[in-house]
């Protein structure tokens, strides 16, 4: 059963990295017929005969040949155990588990692999450690794993890559004499590199002592000590002497490869977000200067625009800073005191009041501008029809939602969520999806009606104006200017000056809509076609009246008082006219 | 080579258990019993407008209330769903392209500035695309949140991939590992600490962003309620929706990351305890 290894006439190299190749063995024989040490400097390529044995680097020259019997045989058929340098185990393994990894190739039953494995872990004295991970273990506990591992295998040949040389000396001595005492019981065929001349000295029935650049054998030693040796033993001091003249003599120049290893870094880009700075609190000018924040897309967005194109607010004594935002982001910069005067939706201001923020509305300016789309080609012809149906709406705090609920509510037909199949959402998804066909009807107010309308594909089921002017027999209010009821009391002369302004603002609209469409309309309600601007200004004519006197305040609280009284998405103890700032 | 593992074992278990819930005690309990006392005082001294700091009492109340209703369970499994739907698909598809880069130089040069690019992309533009392709679906969720975590999973399994112990390969090798095992026992253990902390990362992300893309319109979710809750003006619920949010993350992390990441890094000597 006796294999014999023979490493014949060897070459191996690398590329240099540098376009060059760089020579590492040449014409290195080695036979393996025992306890052989290959010794020679670090760096000489000892680790590259080891791997070209094993079979993990195809040689460049020569020939690694195996005998078993005498007879020439193929690597795949010889077993062969490798210890490493560094103990190379399976740290998420346990030590027994490890031992075992080595011998899956045999393919032995489970039990007779765990006993084996046991069995060499006792041949190395850590039969008690079978259940421990190995990072728990001394460096030199770790190392006889890999040394079990490799005998376990119960391999024709151990290659052994200077297994001891990173261990304390007196661990080491100890792993020396036991490996001495396991290859004399076993008679283990093991091929040992080492840079240790007193190691090899020790261990070595044959010692090659290879040097220079590219490495050859200069020397090839029969250890004359008799077994068994101590390592203390002035034969083997006198050996490695000898050992060391011998390679002093062959040793070329050294060269050192070095690794570079380079990671990369890469910084993940944080997700920006912010709505941007607000000016607040504003500078103080000659002339007041406030802050108001407005809806960028739809009405109010297009009367401030008119406001600060025709100097209204100057002629009026007031300077106005216009902070475009979201319909609902404008609001709430008002309640958050980000900016002092913004628009609301009355509705919006009673469920403030009722959660503890008090607002009053101070220039009530807009009628309602909402409606109810479906497709131009679809069955349904009154809101009843929609009973189940997908129907999208902006969010719950936006006047459109609230003026569908009442509206809803006052038919008797009760919660818009339950009524529809209702799907909240921003304008532009609730778009997106009626195209799709995803939805039946969607409610949305003028920015984006007229564009809809004007492709043809939609009408209106509601107008939530007219439906509401029916039911009540008075204009709805929709939109107006809020601000803290403690800053109105500090600026009522401001706040009546900016009432003015837009006043003054909805009459010129009044006079000539489609010039100003035509001027603003593709910036604030994305209108892009002579058709668009016509449909917009025909209905954009109607529904801007701005009559702010007690007999119109009146009105917008009895709605608000029914609106209440239908149903219970308005809080019942809260005070419509708290709202109201005349 | 005096370890002594066995005796006394029982007693060290005993000890261990003490240790560990004074340290529960001590770290966790205690000082989230003091934020919430701070706060009750801070809210009931009336320092602060009630409307912006109503007391953990009402914020708790509110809890109870939608847990009951059952309106909170619904809607934070929605949102766990989306997270965690998108974070399984979006760990399944860049492990491939990963451990591409990571064994191919090629590959590598050819695709890291396009990871870059990736990487530099705020979730947020993700989710406006998605929302405009495939309007308010599921998919537009599961899409944008799987976008912006893809690339971030990408770096981990390659730089993973990378950082594979190439010695334990070369051992697996000349001990004739197949295939199947050396995936398994060699591979996959040393990717799992980059798992983990692409689980953490990612599940981090996923929930802030999800948060965000229901904001954006859809009707139901965390992100929905929150935003409800924020344009009603009521900071009482959006601390209770965040409070409820924030525990059904913690509840991942505690009991599922951190005893997972625990069980499998037993093998790794640790000084402390817990997540």
């Amino acid at each position: 059963m006796a294999v014999l290894v023979e490493v014949h006439e060897l070459v191996k190299g690398f590329p240099d990295g540098r376009g060059g190749w760089l020579s590492v063995l040449h014409g290195v024989s080695v036979r393996v017929d025992g306890l052989v040490c290959v010794l020679g400097p670090s760096g000489c390529g000892k680790s590259t005969l080891l791997n070209v044995v094993a079979g993990l680097e195809p040689p460049d020259g020569g020939q690694i040949r195996f005998y078993r019997d005498g007879h020439p045989v193929e690597r795949h058929e010889v077993r062969i155990g490798y210890v490493f340098q560094d103990p190379r185990l399976l740290n998420w393994r346990t030590v027994q588990e490890n031992v075992e990894f080595g011998l899956q190739s045999l393919q032995l039953p489970p039990a007779t692999r765990k006993a084996r494995a046991r069995a060499y872990l006792q041949l190395v004295g850590l039969e008690d450690f079978a259940g421990q991970f190995p990072l728990f273990l001394s460096g030199g506990m770790r190392q006889r794993v890999g040394l079990a591992r490799a005998l376990a295998l119960e391999p024709d040949v151990v290659l052994m890559d200077e297994p001891f040389s990173k261990l304390d000396e007196i661990t080491a001595r100890e792993l020396r004499q036991e490996l001495l005492g396991i290859q004399a019981r076993l008679d283990q065929r093991i091929l040992f590199v080492t840079h240790n001349p007193a190691e090899a000295a020790l261990l070595g029935d044959r010692i090659y002592v290879l040097a220079g650049r590219p490495a050859r054998v200069v020397a090839e030693v029969n250890n004359p000590i008799p077994k068994p040796r101590q390592g203390e033993a002035p034969e083997v001091a006198a050996l490695a002497r000898d050992i060391v003249r011998y390679l002093e003599a062959g040793q070329g120049a050294v060269t050192r490869r070095t690794f570079l290893v380079s990671g990369v870094a890469l910084v993940a880009g944080a997700v920006a977000g912010g709505l941007g700075s607000l000016a607040w609190p504003p500078a103080v000018w000659a002339q007041p200067r406030v802050d108001v924040s407005v809806a960028a897309v739809g009405a109010t967005g297009l009367l401030m625009r008119l406001v600060k194109d025709l100097g209204l607010d100057r002629k009026h004594g007031v300077e106005l800073n216009v902070v475009p935002l979201a319909v609902a982001d404008a609001e709430r910069a008002v309640v958050q005191g980000r900016v002092p005067v913004g628009i609301f939706n009355p509705i919006s201001a009673v469920r403030a009041l009722a959660e503890g923020h008090a607002l009053k509305l101070f220039a009530p300016f807009l009628l309602n501008h909402n409606f109810l789309l479906v497709r131009a080609e679809s069955p349904y012809r009154r809101v009843e029809d929609l009973r189940g149906k997908p129907v999208g709406s902006l969010s719950k705090i936006s006047g459109t939602y609230n003026t569908l609920a009442a509206i809803l509510y006052a038919k008797g037909l009760g919660d818009p969520e339950r009524y529809f199949q209702l799907r909240f959402g921003e304008a532009v998804p609730l778009i997106t999806l009626m195209e799709r066909g995803d939805l039946e009807a969607v409610a949305l107010f003028e920015a984006h009606v007229s564009r809809l309308l004007a492709t043809g594909r939609y009408r209106v089921l509601l107008e939530f104006n007219e439906e509401f002017r029916r039911m009540t027999a008075s204009d709805n209010l929709f939109i107006a200017l809020a601000a803290k009821p403690a800053w109105l009391e500090a600026n009522g002369t401001t706040a009546r000056q900016i009432r003015a302004a837009l006043a003054e603002a909805v009459g010129a609209f009044r006079q000539n809509p489609v010039g100003f469409l035509e001027r603003y309309g593709r910036e604030i309600f994305g209108l892009e076609t002579a058709p668009e601007i016509q449909l917009a200004a025909r209905r954009l004519r109607g529904l801007y009246t701005a009559r702010w006197d007690r007999a119109f305040l009146d009105r917008q609280i009895r709605q608000l008082r029914l609106v209440q009284a239908r149903g219970d998405f308005l809080p019942g103890h809260v005070s419509p006219e708290e709202v109201f700032w005349p | 080579m005096s370890v002594v593992w066995e005796q006394g074992q029982a007693r060290d278990w005993l000890r261990r258990g003490a240790e560990y819930s004074t340290d529960v005690l001590r770290f966790y309990v205690a000082p989230v019993l003091a934020v919430g006392l701070a706060w009750y005082g801070i809210s009931a001294a009336g320092w602060v407008p009630a409307t912006l700091l109503p007391g953990p009492e009402r914020v708790l109340g509110r809890v109870v209330e939608a847990t009951r209703g059952g309106i909170l369970a619904t809607h934070l499994a929605l949102t766990v769903r989306r997270v965690v739907v998108a974070f399984a698909a979006a760990l399944v598809i860049s492990l491939p392209v990963g451990a591409a880069m990571g064994f191919s130089r090629g590959l590598e040069r050819l695709l890291t500035p396009w990871l870059v690019v990736a990487l530099s992309i705020p979730g947020l533009i993700w989710a406006l695309i998605t929302l405009l392709v495939f309007g308010l679906s599921e998919l537009t969720i599961y899409t944008a949140i799987g976008a912006g975590l893809v690339p971030m999973f990408v770096v981990n399994w390659w730089q993973g991939v990378k950082a594979l112990d190439r010695d334990l390969l070369l051992m697996a090798r000349v001990y004739r590992a197949s295939k199947w095992r050396v995936a398994r026992d060699v591979v996959l253990p040393q990717l799992l600490p980059q798992l983990f902390a692409s689980a953490r990362y990612g599940l981090a992300w996923g929930w802030k962003i999800v948060v965000v893309i229901e904001m954006l319109g859809f009707g139901n979710g965390v992100g929905y309620l929150l935003y409800e809750s924020y344009h009603l003006f009521s900071m009482e619920r959006v601390l209770a929706w965040t409070m409820a949010f924030l525990s059904v993350m913690l509840v991942l992390e505690y009991g599922v990351l951190a005893p997972l990441e625990r069980r499998w890094t037993r093998w790794r000597p640790r000084v402390t305890f817990g997540g």
